[in-house]
């Protein structure tokens, strides 16, 4: 899968047309020195010597030079990850703190047949805020609290100011998906005949939730709440480039408009890495939550 | 004050691009200067030169000091000079300065350097303005790799911190007394520090600058009207690119036929197409120059063809015409064109790209299009400069974009290059007059960069690029 990976990059940063020498010198250089630069960043070397050094870098944990600012793609992830990583990280607590809360309480209401107004508030709410996409969003939420309200800066950046107005950009669509999923799933655990055992016993409403109802919620969104990490991290890529945020998104555009390919390689593998990590870290976690998962003998 | 993209280096000759213009202009000096106003020359590092048509001596102004505390002297303003004109060097703007294949000795005297070129070359003084010509000292000559993260110049600013390819952290040289002097200059002092922000969308400048978080901002599109007639905003209009039509002559393209190229110039309107360009902003061009460039002559205009549809169509009907374009100045002249064309009767094919895959494609010697807007930047105000794309071998080993054979313009172009003053500019002007009656060029017009200066700021401004010794804070 990686490797997979490891050889598209590769290719597809070298298919955008666009020569990184002409690139570094500009409109004006002469062919000379164009061609004394594309030397020097090996780039007259035939494409599988390119492969093969590129390898043989990535086998020792050398992820090369920018083509750009020769500063190295490792040290350049590193001062850009943390940005990003806060930034999904944020973003996924505005799911979790939107969508839990919110889910259960509109799938209750829902399974008692209450308030229908409020339940088909969440719906239309949801539909609407799942359907922006993060670059409206951000904008729209820059208009209202950077521009008119003056409360939250217009770039972003680390801290909770800085991470606010972005985190809702990323996370408010994937949110409403989350809210719905979880009023659904709330709707048929609370329906299952546990439950109706449960409220016979007369348990208190918000104790039968947080013991019985949420737990099973969760193992069963849990799944895509992982899915939704990783979708989170390509929000970003769109969303930093908004706020001006200096992470892996914005790097990333800035390495392909360049042609910087050793910094297009080194992000997307990175990014990769995230993915394969993350969907694995979530089926172990379900592994352990829900032994049926792992075990063979059918339930 | 904000930045359009990544900086390459802080070493003057591995620069190309505008953003390592602004970052040079700070952190080193030039022999010589671009006034902000009146675009001519003054003194720089030099107090005062003289040249001939294959030399230049400069007498250097005393008393200059390198951001560690050297003092700056003929030999290591020499030594610096044969760094930046050593072809292994490989700077970008090698050719511009001596002249394509041309060699350079350089000697320094007591208080003088001297350059000399083995073929005369009428950009040489002009071509050590530039900011990627700044003087660098020894300690950045030692090591030029260290010049990768640290200055090593003269200029009003000394490298101090950076997070690359986000921002760029300058501080203020408090000894900085030998700087030019400008002819319009604000009032108030240089920041005591620079943070040079990358910012690379223009709505996103401009809430940053409504926010109080940016003071100065470029803008190539029309974001900056937002601060139009603002009671802490000033505005400067700076023309930054001159646009042209170049056409393929290549055989086999339908551009090789002097008759479809003139229907194409017919067939443009040239005012409309500035309108559309730049919301007018802009100034139409009448031949390779802008009134301030070495030799302009406005007679020149003559010989351009007027917009004449009727006629544009009798010779493009059915016509394959391929454009492609840059969308560095936005896509809407392209556009224009390859609608104008179509009016016309012609079957046209646009493809707009972006400026490296743009840049790329002219210079790899594909010849996969027939017409194009060339965007220049002419920072030497030089119409040998622009010129130059119209002569020689084309690309991939030269830069005659469009592979033009006027022998005409190529014996002006030749004799302007070895000639200088009178003869020059009458030189110039033949080029010029037999480019345009061949229609081997059709001038467009400028394109305008919109500087707001917020805060309390002002500067100079030169070709839409901000000079930061200029700088001052109120």
């Amino acid at each position: 899968m990686l490797a997979a990976v490891v050889l598209l990059t590769f290719m597809i940063v070298r298919w955008v047309p666009g020569d990184p020498a002409r690139n570094i010198l500009g409109l004006t250089a002469g062919p000379a020195q164009v061609a004394q630069v594309r030397q020097e960043l090996g780039l007259t070397n035939s494409i599988w010597q390119q492969f093969g050094h590129y390898i043989s870098g990535l086998a020792r944990g050398d992820l090369g030079r920018s083509f750009v600012n020769q500063q190295p793609i490792a040290q350049m992830i590193g001062q850009r990850l943390s940005l990003t990583a806060e930034l999904a990280i944020s973003a996924l607590v505005v799911v979790l703190v939107i969508g839990f809360p919110l889910g259960i309480l509109a799938g209750w209401l829902q399974h008692h047949g209450r308030a229908r107004g409020f339940g088909f508030g969440v719906a239309t709410g949801s539909s609407l805020a799942g359907a922006l996409p993060e670059y409206i969003t951000g904008t729209l939420l820059i208009f209202v609290f950077a521009l008119t309200l003056r409360v939250l800066p217009v770039q972003g950046g680390p801290g909770f100011t800085g991470m606010a107005l972005p985190a809702l950009a990323v996370g408010l669509a994937p949110a409403a998906v989350f809210t719905r999923l979880v009023r659904n799933e709330t709707v048929s655990v609370l329906s299952q005949e546990y439950i109706a055992t449960a409220m016979s016993k007369r348990l208190p409403g918000i104790r039968l939730i947080l013991r019985h109802v949420l737990p099973n919620v969760a193992t069963s969104t849990l799944t895509l709440g992982g899915l939704l990490l990783v979708a989170l991290l390509g929000g970003t890529v769109i969303t930093e480039n908004v706020f001006n945020i200096s992470g892996l998104g914005t790097g990333i555009v800035q390495a392909i408009v360049h042609d910087d390919y050793p910094a297009v390689q080194g992000i997307l593998l990175v990014l990769a890495v995230i993915a394969v990590v993350i969907n694995l870290s979530v089926d172990i976690t379900l592994g352990l939550l829900d032994p049926r998962v792992l075990s063979k003998r059918p339930s | 004050m904000d930045l359009g993209g990544p900086v390459t280096s802080y070493n003057p000759t591995k620069s190309g691009t505008f953003q390592d213009a602004v970052v040079d202009w700070a952190l080193y000096d030039t022999l010589l200067n671009f006034d902000t106003t009146t675009g001519k020359l003054i003194p720089g590092l030099a107090k005062s030169w003289t040249t001939t048509p294959a030399s230049a001596t400069f007498t250097l102004k005393s008393g200059v000091t390198c951001s560690d505390g050297t003092a700056l002297t003929p030999v290591m303003v020499a030594a610096s000079l044969r760094y930046l004109l050593n072809p292994k060097t490989a700077s970008s703007i090698l050719n511009d300065v001596i002249g394509p294949g041309n060699t350079v000795r350089v000697i320094s005297g007591p208080d003088t350097v001297t350059l000399t070129l083995a073929k005369p070359w009428p950009d040489l003084i002009a071509g050590l303005a530039h900011p990627f010509a700044g003087i660098i000292c020894p300690s950045g000559l030692k090591d030029p790799a260290s010049m990768q993260t640290k200055s090593a110049g003269t200029g009003a600013f000394v490298s101090s911190s950076e997070v690359p390819g986000s921002s760029y952290t300058f501080i203020r040289r408090t000894d900085y007394t030998w700087g030019s002097r400008y002819s319009s200059q604000g009032s108030g002092s240089l920041p005591r520090k620079l943070v040079l922000k990358v910012v690379t969308d223009d709505n996103t400048r401009a809430n940053l600058i409504a926010t109080n978080a940016l003071q100065i901002g470029a803008f190539a599109s029309d974001a900056w009207t937002r601060f139009k007639g603002g009671k802490d905003d000033a505005v400067t209009a700076s023309q930054q690119s001159d646009t042209m039509l170049v056409f393929n002559e290549t055989r086999g393209h339908p551009t090789a036929s002097k008759a479809i190229r003139l229907a194409i110039s017919q067939a443009i309107d040239r005012q409309l197409l500035n309108k559309v360009q730049s919301s007018a902003t802009g100034q139409v061009l009448g031949n390779l120059s802008e009134p301030d460039y070495l030799c302009y002559d406005a007679s020149l205009s003559s010989a351009i063809p007027g917009s004449d549809p009727g006629a544009a169509g009798k010779a493009l009907k059915g016509v394959k015409i391929r454009i492609i374009g840059t969308n560095i100045i936005g896509s809407s002249g392209n556009s224009y064109v390859a609608s104008a064309l179509q009016a016309a009767g012609a079957q046209t094919s646009l493809n707009n790209m972006d400026n490296e895959a743009w840049a790329g494609d002219l210079f790899s010697g594909k010849n996969d299009w027939d017409v194009t807007i060339l965007v220049l930047s002419n920072i030497l105000s030089s119409p040998v400069f622009a010129g130059g794309f119209f002569v020689g071998p084309p690309p991939p080993g030269g830069e005659n974009l469009g592979a033009v054979d006027n022998p005409a313009a190529i014996a002006a172009f030749t004799t302007a290059t070895r000639s200088a003053g009178a003869a020059e500019c009458g030189a110039l002007d033949g080029f010029q007059k037999a480019l345009l009656s061949d229609s081997d060029v059709l001038p467009l017009g400028t394109v305008p960069v919109h500087v707001v200066f917020a805060g309390g700021t002002s500067g100079g401004v030169f070709k839409g690029f901000v000079i930061p010794a200029t700088i001052r804070v109120r």
